[in-house]
């Protein structure tokens, strides 16, 4: 769980420092027409924690297994599969949901000023989970609610998630380096 | 070489890669060194420019005087060439001031000195081309700025080009660059 935090910890780092002070025009520009934007990356991530903040937290007030806390949370089959398939080193393009795509969207900063509660949030719902057994409390996978994952692989689906998108947005900011100073001044 | 001579071929080499008869001959036509004090001028008003310099070290405004104000159009500091253009391309006297902010140090050559290269060696002559088309791209940019932004955005994209500048250059003179008063610039952004 610490490494989660420390994952967190980075991506907020990358957000404050590196792209907040950015200004709006550079934030919302996009290669093509139906790619995304730095702050559609920021605002599809923030989609995702309305939902995953609130059903973690939710969970987590549930458990029965307070006290009885778990030295190595298990993953089960079906929560690596999907860590797989979000995790920022698998290159595979997935699809994105209707309703979590932002594209061309009008956005401003408040977008990462929002991503940023939420990680701190998401801080909370993860020191609060070390006091439960992981394995025994579930979350409702957002595009499949039939299917749950245990609290262990849900945090880490979430933080993979976000590793994914900011890894995305610092790409869409390479492809858009402002034209440098001219070396002759006339 | 001198470490002002690599940063000054790097400047040419970035735009075409220069071979080693090229740079000497080059290098060797830059073999005046000039220091003007600071609030001293490179060149005023109806002098006509004879030479192209490179910034060793210092902080230079280029301004037109239009009426009781002094417009800034541009600033040089290390590590950049700068003439008065209209000047040195015309060989007529110059509309500009350049001034030092503070104590700055070139190296310059001179105007035929610098045409004769491009007799003799092509590449030096597209590095040219290429540098002057970087400046020229500048200055539209500008000018569409400066006719579509307001005073926040033009204030912006100077932040994003230039993040230093206000490090370097006093305020009042970004202000006038800005086309901007300089209460403005303070509204923007606080000293």
């Amino acid at each position: 769980m610490q490494s989660l935090l420390s994952y967190i910890v980075s991506i907020e780092d990358t957000v404050k420092n590196e792209f907040y002070p950015l200004t709006e025009s550079r934030l919302n520009w996009r290669k093509t027409p139906s790619s995304w934007s730095v702050l559609e990356c920021i605002e599809h991530l923030n989609r995702y924690s309305s939902y995953y903040n609130h059903e973690l937290r939710k969970s987590l007030d549930n458990a029965k297994t307070k006290g009885y806390p778990v030295e190595h949370p298990k993953s089960t089959w079906l929560g690596s599969k999907f860590i797989q398939m979000m995790h920022p080193d698998n290159i595979k393009k997935q699809k994105t949901l209707k309703r979590m795509d932002p594209a061309n969207s009008a956005l401003d900063k408040s977008v990462v000023k929002k991503f940023l509660q939420y990680q701190e949030e998401l801080r909370h719902i993860i020191q609060d989970t070390q006091t439960i057994n992981l394995n025994k409390s579930y979350v409702p996978v957002e595009f499949m609610k039939l299917l749950k994952m245990n609290l262990g692989d849900a945090l880490t689906f979430v933080i993979v998630h976000e590793q994914r998108h900011i890894s995305q947005a610092k790409n869409i900011l390479n492809m858009n380096i402002p034209i440098a100073e001219p070396s002759l001044i006339i | 070489m001198t470490t002002w001579q690599e940063k000054l071929s790097s400047i040419f080499n970035s735009k075409v890669k220069l071979g080693d008869d090229e740079l000497r001959d080059f290098l060797a036509k830059w073999k005046h060194s000039v220091k003007v004090k600071r609030n001293d001028f490179l060149i005023q008003k109806g002098q006509t420019e004879s030479s192209l310099f490179y910034v060793t070290d210092g902080r230079m405004r280029i301004f037109y005087p239009h009426k009781e104000e002094e417009i800034c159009v541009g600033f040089a500091y290390d590590h950049n060439l700068i003439c008065s253009y209209p000047s040195f391309i015309l060989n007529k006297p110059s509309d500009y001031y350049i001034q030092a902010l503070s104590e700055t140090n070139l190296m310059a050559i001179n105007r035929s000195d610098f045409y004769g290269l491009f007799d003799q060696y092509l590449n030096i002559e597209r590095a040219w081309r290429m540098l002057e088309e970087e400046a020229l791209l500048g200055k539209i940019e500008r000018e569409v700025e400066m006719l579509t932004f307001t005073p926040e955005e033009r204030y912006n994209r100077l932040m994003e080009r230039s993040p230093h500048i206000f490090q370097i250059i006093p305020r009042k003179y970004i202000a006038s660059y800005l086309r901007m008063t300089p209460e403005t610039l303070s509204r923007i952004r606080p000293s």
